[in-house]
């Protein structure tokens, strides 16, 4: 009953501190990348029609127009940045984590809730709660400007509104937001296992993008193993090597495993920031 | 807590008051002790080196009561057995120097530290379990830690909510700080007082019974200096109010046996019961404790050199008597004439300090060695125009008891 009211209290206390502009601008940088990707998935997608062996084809950059206008078309834009806004919502849980670290306030919060992981619990709500927003907006504009794109090439789009199109939208909707979820999960735990900003951001990028995209190129299998690719194959529904049934189930062990060691450094751990 | 001709009545409950002497107002010159000059002091009368003075009764509830706290950091200890006692409704001086282990021994009362030894009480409640006791314990910890992008009154509002306090209070508290008209304003906007001042205005937003504030002053100015130590008066003097929400906190209760929490008071006007305040300040500005505090604690090397009321460390125990002939020529006869009589003594410009076998406790030796010291004096020639206690200042007494500390520290590493 105390955790529930500790959840309770941070809810609401992350809530105060995160309505505020730079929340809202971090929100619509979200809904750009998620734009952007739409602009590029849909504008450079390549002129020829679907063929049997392109229709299965996962999303991302390598996209016919063939396959933009089947009915999962509408949210080929959205799940193909799954990998941007995967990476911003990396960067902006670990950011502000360690900032709590770096400025000292998380023994100010830990004095008036020293209920450590409801604390957590609550700020992680809030940040999913804020996360889901933030992907409902993008999911909107990122349809809008698929049919404006769509439209200037010329790119059929009436299989978009068939409850197919619909379906595809929802659980493409569905894979960003639980992958983003596990990013968030990720760039908190990384933060509150090295507690500094810095260190954070270069480890966590480092990781996904560099060294994640290197071991791939030379390991088939990195795509089911990797936690960046893993969480990236979520938020794409799958990929051709990493069907989504097993990325799903090597992300959430992943998250878990994170989640149990961040729960583990921020209650046993000493507070000397 | 009241103020009473110079004296606060600190109650450790409501059924037991506990008198505590305020500052240094009661000390009484012409008191002497037995330090001879330069030595580094012997035992005091009634003051055990390290141990609780005899105004706080073992088993009375006290706002912290820890025995054996002990940090460790891999083979360093910080914190090293410390036995911490504060009586409720007092304001404790909690000093040392730098690296004495003062911030680490407040983080462990506060639960950001886990300590690696030791047990006690804090407010009534377990040590080891903070989350019973820190909704009624307001604290500020090292430099103030606040949402820079965020006004005075958001940063309020975020820690209310997070402690289930009263979002209403958010104006009062700003105002009981100094900071109204300001509220409004981003935290980075403000002056390091101001943000002090706000980082307290946080620690009250639970209306604490216990106020622990961890070097409050550092890095102001002396306005801001002497605005902190007004401030800090002001809310040892304002007993704290009827519990919130978060002050009563599910699943704790009172050691049994009592019903009311340590720091409980009769209740006082028509606002509930009102709590007695307590407030442990740590500083190394002996000055600032030696104002406010009429409790010290004093700890060196992560170890304790002395604890009790401040007025207990200031009373002259010196065995030392300035003695000021008429003429400045005679205080090489003076000097001489002490030599005689086997008496240690210093010269000083126009005096000798005579270290006495006798203390002013022992009054009736004490009074017989001046006699006789005055007798011989006269017999010389020599007319004594003053015969006086040497008077101690805190921070000699804080030296000696830091370099007693030291010494006993060097002598346990070599027992070892």
């Amino acid at each position: 009953m105390n955790l529930v009211r500790a959840v309770r209290r941070s809810y609401r206390a992350e809530l105060i501190k995160l309505w505020r502009p730079s929340t809202a601008v971090a929100m619509a940088m979200l809904a750009l990348l998620s734009v952007l990707s739409t602009v590029l998935v849909i504008g450079l997608a390549e002129a020829d029609g679907p063929t049997a062996a392109t229709a299965g084809r996962p999303a991302g950059f390598d996209v016919t127009t063939g396959q933009v206008s089947t009915a999962g078309g509408m949210a080929l834009g959205f799940t193909g940045g799954s990998a941007f806004t995967g990476l911003l919502i990396f960067l902006v849980f670990a950011i502000t984590i360690t900032l709590e670290y770096s400025q000292g306030t998380l023994r100010t919060l830990f004095l008036r809730e020293p209920r450590r992981l409801g604390w957590l619990t609550g700020r992680m709500a809030l940040l999913g709660v804020l996360v889901a927003v933030a992907l409902s907006a993008a999911l909107v504009l990122s349809v809008a400007v698929g049919l404006a794109v769509a439209s200037i090439r010329g790119i059929d789009t009436s299989a978009w509104w068939s409850a197919d199109g619909v379906g595809h939208l929802a659980s493409g909707y569905l894979n960003a937001l639980v992958a983003a979820a596990f990013f968030g999960v990720a760039g908190t735990v990384l933060g509150l296992v090295l507690r500094s900003t810095a260190l954070t951001l270069a480890v966590g990028v480092a990781w996904t993008f560099p060294i994640e995209h290197i071991i791939q190129e030379s390991w088939g299998a990195s795509n089911r193993v990797l936690p960046g690719l893993v969480f990236n194959a979520i938020g794409q529904g799958g990929v051709s090597d990493a069907r989504y049934g097993t990325a799903l189930l090597v992300g959430t062990a992943y998250a878990v495993g994170a989640a149990l060691l961040g729960a583990i450094a921020l209650s046993r751990r000493d507070v000397t920031a | 807590m009241t103020t009473t001709s110079g004296r606060r009545t600190a109650t450790a409950d409501h059924h037991v008051p506990i008198e505590i002497p305020a500052h240094r107002s009661g000390n009484v010159a012409g008191n002497v002790a037995g330090e001879v000059p330069g030595e580094v002091p012997g035992e005091v009368p009634g003051e055990v080196p390290g141990r609780v003075l005899g105004e706080t009764d073992p088993g009375r509830h006290h706002a912290v009561d820890v025995r054996g706290l002990t940090k460790r950091y891999g083979r360093r200890t910080v914190v090293s057995a410390l036995d911490l006692t504060v009586p409720a409704g007092v304001v404790a001086g909690f000093v040392g120097p730098n690296g004495a282990g003062k911030t680490t021994t407040l983080r462990m009362l506060l639960g950001l530290v886990r300590p690696s030894g030791g047990h006690g009480t804090v407010l009534g409640q377990p040590l080891h379990a903070p989350a019973a006791y820190l909704p009624r314990v307001g604290a500020l910890i090292e430099s103030p830690a606040l949402y820079p992008a965020l006004s005075g009154a958001r940063n309020l509002a975020a820690l209310a909510a997070l402690g289930g306090q009263n979002p209403a209070r958010v104006d009062g508290i700003l105002d009981e700080v100094g900071l109204t008209g300001r509220g409004g304003d981003r935290v980075r906007s403000y002056s390091l007082g101001m943000k002090q001042r706000l980082a307290i205005g946080a620690a009250l937003l639970a209306d604490p019974d216990l106020l622990i504030l961890d070097e409050p002053t550092n890095g102001l100015d002396p306005s801001g200096i002497r605005q902190m130590r007004e401030l800090i008066r002001a809310l040892a003097a304002a007993p704290s109010s009827a519990p919130t929400e978060s002050s009563a906190p599910a699943g704790s209760s009172a050691p049994a046996g009592s019903s009311a929490p340590a720091g409980s008071s009769a209740p006082a006007g028509s606002g509930g019961p009102r709590r007695t305040r307590t407030v442990l300040v740590s500083s190394h500005l002996l000055s600032e404790v030696e104002q406010i505090c009429d409790w010290l604690i004093v700890v060196e090397g992560g170890r304790l050199a002395y604890q009790g009321p401040t007025d207990g460390l200031m009373a002259n125990h010196s065995h030392d008597v300035v003695l000021r002939p008429e003429h400045d020529e005679d205080v090489a006869l003076l000097e001489d004439l002490l030599a005689g009589l086997s008496v240690p003594a210093v010269r000083a410009n126009h005096e000798v300090v005579a270290s006495l076998s006798a203390r002013p406790a022992d009054s009736r030796e004490h009074t017989r060695l001046l006699a006789g010291i005055n007798r011989a004096a006269a017999a010389r020639g020599v007319t004594l125009i003053e015969m006086s206690p040497r008077r101690l200042s805190l921070e000699d007494r804080y030296q000696n008891l830091v370099a007693r500390a030291r010494a006993d520290a060097a002598t346990d590493r070599e027992s070892r």
